[in-house]
């Protein structure tokens, strides 16, 4: 079977499903492909990228191999049924944030939500309190997630948008509880929460990126960054599981970041404890992204 | 290592990225993670350095385009290049 995606902007064919929704594209870009051999034993180890002119290789612990070869190739040696289902975990983090950055686009470690024509992105490393706050933030009206851990913008007419990646949620069992989200319980012991719809016809430009602070922050805390500031911090939330300066792209990708931090407003923020807060949190990180857009 | 000298002429290292923020610059050495933001005077400098012109000379092409006393200008760039140079972000040629 093959199913067919939109996974930031990208029109993918796929031998194994991924967790977001089919849908007929008008052009493939990206082809994930089932094979049977792994040629090669790596040197890195498990989950060290080896990084060449042939694109990038990952084994990992269960007899997976990943191979990708940019643009348009992420070959997944899986032959059993419990690899196939394995490598659909890693293949929405660790594939496809490779395949971006092998691309020279930014995929940025980010859950994202639609509100008001523009997409809020909200930065931070796993177990930051990422996907609660985007959890929390897609229950205002009208709001719709765009993507749960990975999230790429681009470039449309000189300025940053961005399409869905992987519009559903992970979240742990208390914070659904408490944000009274219902959804399918994964093999981690978390909800998974899709999507109720295929999104866009169109990307969405960016209304802030909010990079997520400390976890217990005694009270909540919003600042703007300037873009010096923010492109450290933004860059520290690159997926991918490798550093800059293994990446052929390395240049583009950085001057890409800087443009975003130059293009689009950062805020630092500072998550209030407990989920009763979060609410009007939300709301007013969204009265704060839907100003009017100014260059910051 | 030494400090930077006026007779010193040097170059971003080649690992070293630089990226245009706004009027500012980037500077990010991606393996030792080092980063500096530099303002628009510290960027022209940056962008000035060939590897064939000297401290000296550029403090000259500096004072020759905008208001500032030779000695003054000499401190200040010397100092600033000196800052660049104890993070790793230039080589000496």
């Amino acid at each position: 079977m093959v199913w067919t995606y939109r996974i930031g902007g990208l029109g993918v064919r796929s031998d194994v499903a991924l967790p977001c929704h089919d849908q007929a594209v008008a052009a493939i870009d990206v082809a994930v492909e089932l094979v049977s051999a792994w040629p090669e034993t790596q040197p890195g180890g498990p989950r060290a990228w080896m990084i060449d002119g042939q694109g990038a290789r990952l084994a990992l612990p269960q007899g997976i191999g990943l191979h990708i070869q940019a643009p348009g190739r992420i070959a997944v040696a899986a032959t059993t049924e419990h690899q196939r289902d394995q490598a659909r975990l890693y293949l929405p983090g660790l594939a496809f944030s490779m395949l971006f950055l092998l691309r020279a686009s930014l995929p940025l470690h980010a859950g994202a939500v639609a509100l008001g024509g523009r997409a809020f992105l909200f930065l931070g490393p796993s177990g930051a309190g990422k996907s609660t706050l985007t959890a929390a933030f897609s229950t205002l009206d009208g709001a719709v997630v765009l993507a749960d851990d990975l999230a790429v913008p681009e470039w449309r007419d000189g300025w940053p948008v961005l399409w869905p990646t992987f519009p559903g949620l992970r979240l742990l069992p208390d914070a659904a509880a408490a944000l009274q989200l219902s959804g399918t319980p994964t093999a981690d012991g978390k909800q998974w929460l899709a999507a109720p719809v295929p999104l866009g016809a169109a990307p969405l430009p960016l209304a802030g990126l909010f990079l997520l602070g400390p976890r217990e922050a005694e009270q909540a805390i919003v600042v703007r960054l300037s873009a010096t500031a923010a492109l450290p911090a933004l860059l520290r939330e690159l997926k991918g599981n490798v550093g800059l300066d293994a990446l052929p792209t390395r240049q583009a990708l950085y001057a890409q970041a800087a443009r975003l931090c130059s293009q689009t407003p950062v805020y630092r923020i500072g998550v209030p404890v407990g989920v009763a807060g979060l609410g009007a949190f939300c709301r007013h990180l969204a009265e704060l992204g839907l100003q009017p857009a100014v260059s910051a | 290592m030494p400090s930077l000298t006026l007779a010193c002429t040097v170059v971003l290292a080649d690992q070293v990225m630089a990226a245009a923020l706004d009027d500012n610059t980037a500077l990010l050495d991606p393996v030792s993670g080092e980063y500096a933001a530099l303002n628009p005077i510290g960027s022209l400098v940056v962008a000035r350095l060939d590897g064939q012109t000297s401290i000296d000379a550029l403090c000259d092409q500096l004072c020759a385009t905008h208001q500032v006393e030779p000695g003054v200008c000499r401190t200040d760039v010397l100092e600033f290049l000196d800052s660049l140079d104890r993070k790793g972000f230039l080589v000496r040629r």
